[in-house]
């Protein structure tokens, strides 16, 4: 349709709808949804605040379908995309996603198709925008339409700040006026919606919805320690309706809750952010298909599934703000059926004088940022030279958490730019820079602490749950709101009896931690240990035989530990028993590996060497140093492996590097199988 | 800059029609974008849009969208659009151009340079050891005098330029001969020049393309325009600095040439002879009438007279040592009119019938 076209339509809502019920089906829009479209057809831009499950997504669809040339869908959640491009696809209308999760050839083609005229909406993840052959393609483009999804990650205001999304805004505010730009969110603040509106600009129309679900039972059950939280789960579970979500704070509480609802006999997917594409595809679709009771995941992921009966969603641990919360929960209940809400809140007082839940989240607010003088030597090196993100990490000792949240404060406070120098890309120090400005990385802190108090708050509040979740979001409403367990619904608690206690114990001694170290290329399976260090006692005993001069590793550790091998590996007995050299003087890791070879009866070998000086891995902070550090330094002497299965003693499990390394070194000299136990694996990592 | 960028690199329309089409949103008092807002009558009537160019407008309207992620591009890399109405645009360029001037220019570093006193070096890119020799002493003098010396970064003059003010600690704007984001590896070797501000890099063209030769030929103006001072080190008889010269000199800029040695193979005299200023080694400016003077004398001494070069020496340069000498016959050798004649000692002489009127009409000038 021409210009003239659209503006009649946009007078003409029977029409609209006559062709809306043509191309999808639908009879009518809702006011709100009629209202966005309306605007979209004048060229004019929006910003959309509607709850899950409102329609917006319709908002921009139906327009694009009526535009001349191709609709740029930003969007951070990549399951929605897939999901969308198919059922788009399925009406007739040409759609196509652009991601890290399709191959380079599957994202080109799509790309290829909407330069030649042939898609109608293009989804595309944020990041791609710095891909120079995306820019380069996009002058081959007619484009019609910009929608931003997921909004509220433009503003540093907002829970989810993604930095790629700066870029976006800085798009959208380069587009000739005239042009319709649809920015949309399920939860933006009072403060967040102003601030999109300031970024976005040019005479943007706000249109904010009702938030409130009103399909919710929502519960805070208070508990005193994790085991009651295992408890309960194990006790509640099986009583929830349907399949759900069962949100945790970390990493290794999804390993920890996964593995404990299976003890009890309950069907559960683990779901984290370092699974392959593969297997999180595979795992969405089951969860569609309700093939689990539930999937343990972290908050990170799960946002955009299409799934609209979602019956329950529970928390082990307390969210970020009342904002994450709100995010999190509404993921479920999209059908308008009844939906169990359930946060876990452990409020004993710890060691540190706080909440034992508060723990967590105060320390990624505290360790959120890199100290002040590593900003200092990033800055410094870039004033010298033009870097690439590795030659960063590398130079300055950094994770690569650290070096990407340096790099991110320094490129929006306009120290720095990402520049493409002969397409790669790099990192520059600008002329004029201004100064780093600390102070406002100290107001975000106390900002991060004042929601935290919120979400704390939410736990302790006598007010009905949804009206203090929605208030904090900006709603207002009116009327008696019911649903949840400080209005009509009863209060749940646990008792913890000793038959539960029992069976937490027996749990807990029968798991160990799994080291991830799978490599079919070097026949090496995944290692395990006996431990987490820092969790239970083993990492005080470790370190006080390691660094304290007490002895050799005691017994009570290499009963420990075989019972961690005859848990992964079962009978199986090792042709050859090896150990890592040590990096300074001493036999720790020899004496205890001997009497490992010992109990199964097979040959300890000390033929395995270093062939150069190493440094402890624990000094270098990223992936690449550590490899680095290790790299072709050992080799094997006066023993043959050819053949052989081999298990592969340490101490300690950092970040796997060096049993990778040599792991690479024994398949090399033929190595049939190599077989990697430690006494204790490191919690600490780049991926919490 | 959305606009900017789509008017800039609009094809179908001179560097005059685009300036034209800003002076006349200038002369309304509005941004560009209303071109682009505007109907066809207004876009006849009050932007003076002839009617076969109306069509052009509207592709470029279309084009806008895809404008907008290629300036987002640019600017979240750092790099600065600095349209002919900005404050920072050269002033300079705009009185030296007038309507050719491009109407945007990218730029990376500190644009404020672009407005300071400047002086533009050029020459060849196979310039000769005196050459780069003279480049070095004029660029160093201008960093001395606060002056910002322009260059095109090329192999030779351009290159000498840009390194001699730098390491003399001074600044310098270099244009490009092709688009502002494909100068990699030189905006790695230059970082600390950039972004200390000592440098500052610019280009007019569509910011992804390659080097062409008619990109190297099309900045020779923007070079001269953004020089207050203009020196030319070398130049050949044809190319891409003696175009440029005849230009400048079309539009009467001052326009230094350094005066070559007596045996020298360039196309520097004639220039002088063109009408620009001669100057020596250190850039200062030369008195040409006394070397005029001299040809005239030697002329004169050897039409129709069979002189050796001890005479020669002797009646020219009052002096007649053997190295005087050297340099008579070395002199000798760049008059094609006169004749050698073999014998002991080998004398010179004009044959009378051949006598031109002047050595400098003798090369023909080749227009570019």
């Amino acid at each position: 349709m021409d210009k003239q076209e659209l503006l009649l339509l946009s007078n003409d809502r029977p029409a609209a709808e006559n062709i809306l019920c043509q191309l999808f089906g639908i009879p009518h829009f809702y006011d709100e949804q009629w209202e966005a479209i309306r605007c979209l057809l004048r060229g004019e831009r929006i910003l959309m605040i509607q709850r899950t499950g409102f329609g917006k997504s319709l908002c921009f669809q139906f327009p694009a379908v009526l535009f001349d040339g191709v609709t740029v869908v930003f969007s951070p959640l990549i399951a929605l995309m897939r999901d969308q491009v198919r059922s788009l696809q399925s009406r007739g209308i040409e759609a196509r996603c652009v991601n890290s999760e399709q191959t380079p050839e599957e994202n080109i083609q799509a790309i290829n198709d909407a330069m030649a005229g042939k898609v109608k909406i293009l989804y595309i993840a944020p990041e791609r925008q710095e891909s120079q052959q995306w820019i380069e393609s996009t002058r081959r483009m007619r484009l019609s339409m910009v929608v931003v999804d997921e909004a509220h990650t433009i503003s540093v205001w907002g829970h989810d700040f993604r930095p790629s999304f700066r870029r976006i805004v800085n798009l959208v505010n380069l587009l000739p006026t005239g042009f319709p730009v649809l920015a949309a969110t399920a939860t933006a603040t009072k403060t967040v919606q102003a601030d999109i509106e300031r970024q976005i600009g040019n005479g943007i129309t706000t249109l904010r919805g009702n938030l409130m679900r009103h399909n919710f039972k929502i519960h805070v059950v208070k508990v005193n320690s994790e085991e009651e939280k295992m408890a309960w789960l194990d006790e509640n579970l099986r009583s929830l309706p349907g399949t759900g979500l069962l949100y945790t704070g970390t990493r290794m509480d999804t390993d920890l809750y996964s593995r404990w609802l299976r003890f009890c006999g309950y069907e559960v997917a683990e779901y984290n952010a370092g699974l392959d594409p593969e297997s999180r595809r595979e795992i969405e679709h089951g969860l569609k298909v309700n093939r689990w009771k539930c999937i343990v995941s972290t908050n990170a992921l799960g946002m955009g599934i299409d799934k609209p009966d979602i019956r329950f969603v529970i928390h082990t641990q307390i969210p970020a703000s009342p904002i994450h919360y709100y995010q999190e929960i509404g993921r479920a209940g999209r059908d308008g059926k009844e939906t169990h809400i359930v946060l876990l809140y452990n409020g004993s007082i710890s060691a540190k004088g706080v909440p034992e839940d508060e723990l967590l989240p105060r320390a990624f607010i505290e360790s959120a940022r890199p100290s002040e003088a590593k900003y200092r030597e990033v800055i410094e090196l870039l004033k010298n030279d033009v870097l690439g993100e590795k030659q960063i990490i590398m130079a300055a000792n950094l994770k690569m958490t650290q070096a990407r949240t340096i790099r991110e404060d320094l490129i929006e406070q306009g120290l720095i730019r990402e520049v493409y120098l002969d397409g790669r890309k790099k990192f520059e120090y600008q002329f004029g820079a201004p100064e780093l400005d600390f102070t406002r990385f100290q107001q975000l802190k106390e900002m991060k602490l004042r929601e935290l108090a919120a979400m704390t708050g939410y736990v302790h509040t006598a007010r009905p749950r949804m009206e203090y979740l929605c208030g904090y979001l900006g709603d207002s409403f009116s009327g008696p709101l019911t649903g949840c367990d400080n209005t009509t619904e009863p209060i749940w608690r646990i008792d913890l009896s000793e038959e539960m206690a029992a069976k937490i114990r027996s749990f807990r001694e029968a798991s160990f931690p799994v080291l991830p170290l799978v490599d079919p290329k070097i026949k090496m399976v995944n290692g395990v240990a006996g431990s987490y260090y820092g969790v239970t006692s083993v990492g005080s005993v470790i370190h006080r035989c390691k660094y304290e001069n007490g002895g050799d590793y005691p017994d009570n550790l290499l009963r420990l530990v075989l019972k961690a091998y005859r848990k992964e590996f079962g009978n199986v007995r090792p042709d050859i028993v090896m150990f890592v050299p040590p990096t300074k003087s001493g036999n720790l890791v020899e004496n205890f590996a001997a009497k490992v070879a010992y109990v199964l009866k097979s040959p300890l070998s000390t033929g395995l060497v270093k062939t150069r000086q190493t440094e402890p891995q624990k000094i270098f902070h990223s992936a690449y140093s550590k490899k680095g550090n290790v790299s072709k330094a050992f080799a094997l002497e006066n023993v043959d492996v050819k053949g052989k299965s081999v298990l592969l003693i340490d101490d300690i499990f950092d970040s796997g590097a060096t049993l990778k390394e040599i792991g690479k070194l024994l398949s090399a000299e033929g190595a049939s199988l190599i077989m990697p136990l430690v006494i204790a694996k490191t919690k600490g990592n780049d991926n919490i | 800059m959305t606009y900017w960028m789509a008017l800039a690199h609009a094809e179908g329309l001179t560097t005059k029609r685009k300036n034209e089409i800003v002076v006349a949103c200038f002369n309304r008092g509005v941004d560009l974008d209303a071109v682009f807002a505007a109907d066809s009558n207004s876009l006849e009537s009050d932007f003076s849009i002839a009617r076969e160019e109306i069509s052009l407008i509207y592709e470029l309207r279309d084009s806008l969208p895809k404008y907008s992620f290629a300036a987002e591009d640019l600017l979240n890399q750092g790099f600065r659009l600095i349209p002919v109405t900005s404050s920072d645009y050269p002033v300079a360029l705009k009185k030296n151009l007038k309507y050719g001037s491009p109407i945007l220019l990218y730029a990376k570093g500190d644009t404020a340079l672009l407005n300071e006193p400047s002086v533009a070096v050029v020459g060849s890119r196979s310039a000769q050891k005196i050459s780069l020799e003279f480049t070095d002493a004029v660029a160093r003098s201008a960093v001395a005098q606060g002056k910002v010396v322009v260059s095109g970064y090329a192999k030779g003059v351009d290159r000498q330029a840009f390194d001699s003010a730098m390491q003399a600690g001074g600044k310098s704007i270099i244009v490009l001969p092709q688009g502002i984001s494909t100068f990699g590896a030189g905006y790695q070797a230059n970082h600390r020049f950039i972004s200390t501000g000592r440098c500052l890099v610019i280009s007019p063209f569509a910011p992804t393309a390659p080097w062409t030769v008619g990109f190297a030929m099309a900045r020779n103006p923007i070079i001269y325009g953004l020089g207050q001072e203009i020196f030319v080190a070398e130049s050949d008889s044809k190319g891409g600095t003696f175009a440029g010269v005849q230009d400048g000199l079309r539009k009467k800029r001052e326009i230094f040439v350094r005066l070559p040695e007596e045996n020298e193979k360039c196309a520097n005299l004639l220039l002088i002879d063109m009408g620009a200023k001669a100057v020596d080694m250190q850039g200062n400016p030369v008195e040409v009438s006394s070397l005029k003077e001299r040809e005239e004398k030697l002329r004169k001494f050897l039409t129709g007279h069979r002189r050796t070069a001890k005479e020669i020496a002797l009646h020219i340069f009052e002096a007649d040592d053997k190295a005087t000498q050297t340099k008579v016959r070395k002199l000798l050798e760049r008059f094609p009119e006169i004749q050698k004649l073999k014998g002991s000692p080998v004398k010179y002489n004009i044959p009378v019938a051949d006598f031109p009127t002047s050595l400098f009409s003798a090369e023909p000038i080749q227009p570019y």
